[in-house]
């Protein structure tokens, strides 16, 4: 028994993290990603894979949903935890490492979890104890077939017919896809009805013309790599997006930019980490952040390292022929902004590599609306867009300039 | 040419069997704790991590959706390991393959063309957006390596004058076969990391969509399929190593160790060079691979099978 235990602990003590950053905290984020990769704990890529989940500062009402949903779809055993301030994060690490080992067997719910279970509106006023995070009892497993059976509609991102009168359609597309991968309606059957409450994927013309399945789909608000907060909302064609709409969830809370000066050169290499990530590069990511945090230090001989490090990675991403050739073409900006926000995906690429490597750039100049990349994630495949998103500084008071029509 | 044993027929098939499955295992940890390596940076200690990993899958909850396809789902996830140690059977393992046909490069090549199905279910099965478009990407790619790696193994199987893998390491006794067949032998790994999907192949599980395939399994369903990706790659790499670097030939050492050693190499170089690069999209390597490697794998195997009629290979 004791051993069963012990080795469960040992099993738990490098979990897997993923980090909803709420607006504001990016000093917090950046802080917690140093630690995590101190400890070698690594980032997870959706709920499914998602030991540990790390929120960051306030979330706005939105996305708290949109992260409840998230609990509800992460395997047991599992932990949450809010950080405030990154003052105790060590502390808090080692306690989050101790709860997810000593978390005894009988709180493991047998069987599977419904892991869209969590589609049911948050509106609907259900409140999980366990989302308070410290204890997992039970329930959890009970909870979410509960929900499931409770609200299909609230499946959404898919479900149009149901959804388009509702007054939260805005909230039912993104909770579906807390996680950006919602689950789809199924494939054309060639009979009408639905499953599970979901109705049959439509077809309409693709861009050759051809009769091709139609997905609705909300990408966001939480991804790694992509801006937390930012919702994709778009028909999916096979992996091709169309009349695609991009929003921030809670748009009205404006603490994105933090006051005070931005290190240019930190920002461009945290704008690197995540465009390297989604490029699907993890070690010049890893490279990338660990730049950006040296670049943080007040030690002199540190910071050197750290200058060094920066144009070692800076050098090596804007040398990349792979990486060139992979993105090359995509996301053309026509920015009213003139040459510094324009081009493509690889134009900004080496421009932000200029601004990492300490260069006496000014860095891409950041879209002047969500409308702007929109217009450009049009017909575009789902990995393209991902990086055309990473590519460009996007600012939640974009949104506040161009007020965005999903939001009503 | 002389007749090789079969481990099944030389200590017994359930031995055997064993044997394979504990070669499996052993190449998958190898594969992934060279990874993890690569990845974190971390050195030396790095390489518990997959077994911590493994564990920590063991005694996690397993999960589902909405309206999955529960069966076609399962069965894609319980494929991808199994065929893996399929493929296995015939690679040698001290100098005996588990068992042998007349055509082990073709049952070779059928476990790895069978995983396209099982990657698409995987995809398919939990109904959900970034799985299938997971799915998607790797028949795209699918569609990209197959043709090249065909025409690699065509190569081999020339210059030996056999489908058999213990004729193809007596045909290397003389020279190796990498020296003769240096795109086979290049393009055959590159191949290696895009049906395990791993590396610069890895866009059906690429970061920009959650994790793709895999992005709905946790628990015991994860780890088959991570598993099995593990062991599909180490056991592209100790293929490669029978059918290119001459098995284990070597001086000194005995047979098998040579071989492990070998082994051991072309995973690391496998895995230090395609960690370096970022993950090539599939529709642009498609392009690469009907233009330039469908073309440059033909004349390999027209330039092997010109040697071959001038006597070059003393088969």
């Amino acid at each position: 028994m004791d051993l069963s235990r012990r080795l469960r602990a040992w099993a738990l003590a490098r979990p897997r993290v993923l980090i909803v950053d709420a607006p504001g905290t990016v000093e917090l984020r950046r802080a917690v990603e140093a630690e995590l990769d101190r400890r070698g704990w690594p980032l997870a890529m959706s709920p499914a894979d998602t030991d540990v989940l790390l929120v960051l500062g306030l979330p706005g009402p939105e996305l708290a949903a949109a992260i409840d949903v998230l609990w509800s779809q992460i395997a047991q055993p599992r932990h949450r935890v809010d950080l405030r301030a990154a003052t105790d994060l060590h502390h808090r690490l080692e306690e989050t490492v101790r709860a997810l080992g000593a978390a005894a067997p009988e709180e493991h719910v047998d069987g599977a979890v419904p892991a869209r279970a969590g589609a049911g509106h948050p509106a609907g006023g259900m409140d999980h104890s366990g989302h308070e995070g410290m204890d997992h009892s039970g329930h959890e497993g009970m909870d979410h077939s509960g929900m499931a059976g409770m609200d299909h509609s609230g499946m959404a991102g898919m479900d149009h017919s149901g959804m388009a009168g509702m007054d939260h359609s805005g909230m039912a597309g993104m909770d579906h896809a807390a996680m950006g991968g919602g689950g789809h309606a199924g494939h054309h059957m060639h009979h009408g009805g639905d499953v599970a409450g979901l109705p049959m994927a439509e077809t309409a013309p693709d861009r050759d013309g051809l009769a091709l399945d139609v997905l609705r789909v909300a990408i966001g608000p939480v991804l790694p790599g992509w801006p937390t907060g930012l919702l994709l909302r778009a028909d999916l064609q096979g992996d091709v997006l169309t009349s695609a709409r991009l929003s921030w969830v809670d748009a009205t809370d404006d603490r994105g930019s933090p006051p005070g000066k931005v290190h240019p050169q930190r920002a461009a290499l945290d704008q690197l980490a995540s465009l390297l990530l989604v490029a699907g590069w993890p070690t010049a990511a890893r490279d990338a952040r660990c730049a950006r945090d040296g670049l943080a230090s007040t030690d002199r001989s540190e910071l050197a390292t750290a200058r060094r490090r920066a144009e070692r990675v800076a050098r090596r991403v804007r040398r990349s022929r792979a990486l060139a050739w992979t993105v090359r073409g995509a996301g053309h900006l026509h920015s009213s902004l003139g040459r510094t926000a324009g081009g493509d995906v690889l134009d900004r690429v080496r421009r932000w590599c200029d601004v990492a490597s300490g260069g006496d750039v000014e860095a891409p100049a950041s879209p002047t609306s969500l409308d702007e990349v929109a217009a450009v994630l049009e017909g575009t495949e789902l990995g393209t867009a991902r990086l055309i998103v990473a590519s460009v500084a996007l600012d939640r008071s974009a949104a506040r300039t161009a007020p965005e029509e999903a939001r009503a | 040419m002389p007749e090789t044993e079969t481990a099944a027929a030389a200590w017994g098939v359930v031995p055997s069997a064993l044997l394979v499955m504990g070669a499996a295992l052993g190449l998958g940890w190898l594969v992934a704790a060279v990874d993890r390596v690569v990845l974190t940076g971390a050195g030396a200690p790095a390489v518990l991590e997959p077994v911590r990993s493994s564990v920590r899958l063991l005694t996690e909850q397993r999960r589902t959706t909405l309206a999955p396809d529960p069966l076609l789902w399962r069965l894609g996830i319980a494929a991808v390991p199994v065929l893996a140690v399929l493929s296995l059977a015939v690679v040698p393992i001290g100098g005996r393959t588990l068992w042998s046909t007349s055509v082990d490069l073709v049952w070779f090549n059928a476990m790895e063309a069978l995983l396209w199905a099982a990657v698409w279910l995987v995809g398919w099965g939990p109904n959900a957006v970034h799985a299938l478009t997971g799915g998607y990407r790797f028949l795209a790619q699918g569609l990209a390596y197959e043709l090249p790696l065909m025409f690699s193994l065509i190569a081999v199987g020339v210059g030996a004058g056999s489908l058999r893998t213990a004729d193809i390491l007596s045909a290397q006794a003389g020279l190796w076969f990498v020296v003769s067949m240096p795109v086979a032998f290049v393009v055959f790994l590159a191949s290696a990391a895009a049906f395990a999907f791993w590396g610069p192949f890895g866009a059906p599980t690429g970061a920009d969509i959650a994790g793709g395939v895999t992005s709905e399994l946790s628990g015991v369903d994860r780890l088959l399929v991570e598993a099995g990706r593990a062991i599909f790659l180490g056991a592209t790499a100790a293929m490669a190593v029978a059918l290119f670097l001459g098995g284990g030939s070597g001086p000194w050492l005995p047979g098998p160790v040579w071989q492990l050693l070998k082994t051991v190499a072309v995973v690391v170089a496998l895995v230090w060079a395609g960690r370096r690069l970022p993950v090539l999209r599939p529709d642009r390597v498609v392009e690469v691979a009907w233009t330039v490697l469908v073309p440059v794998t033909l004349v390999q195997a027209l330039v092997v099978a010109v040697l071959l009629l001038s006597g070059f290979y003393a088969v």
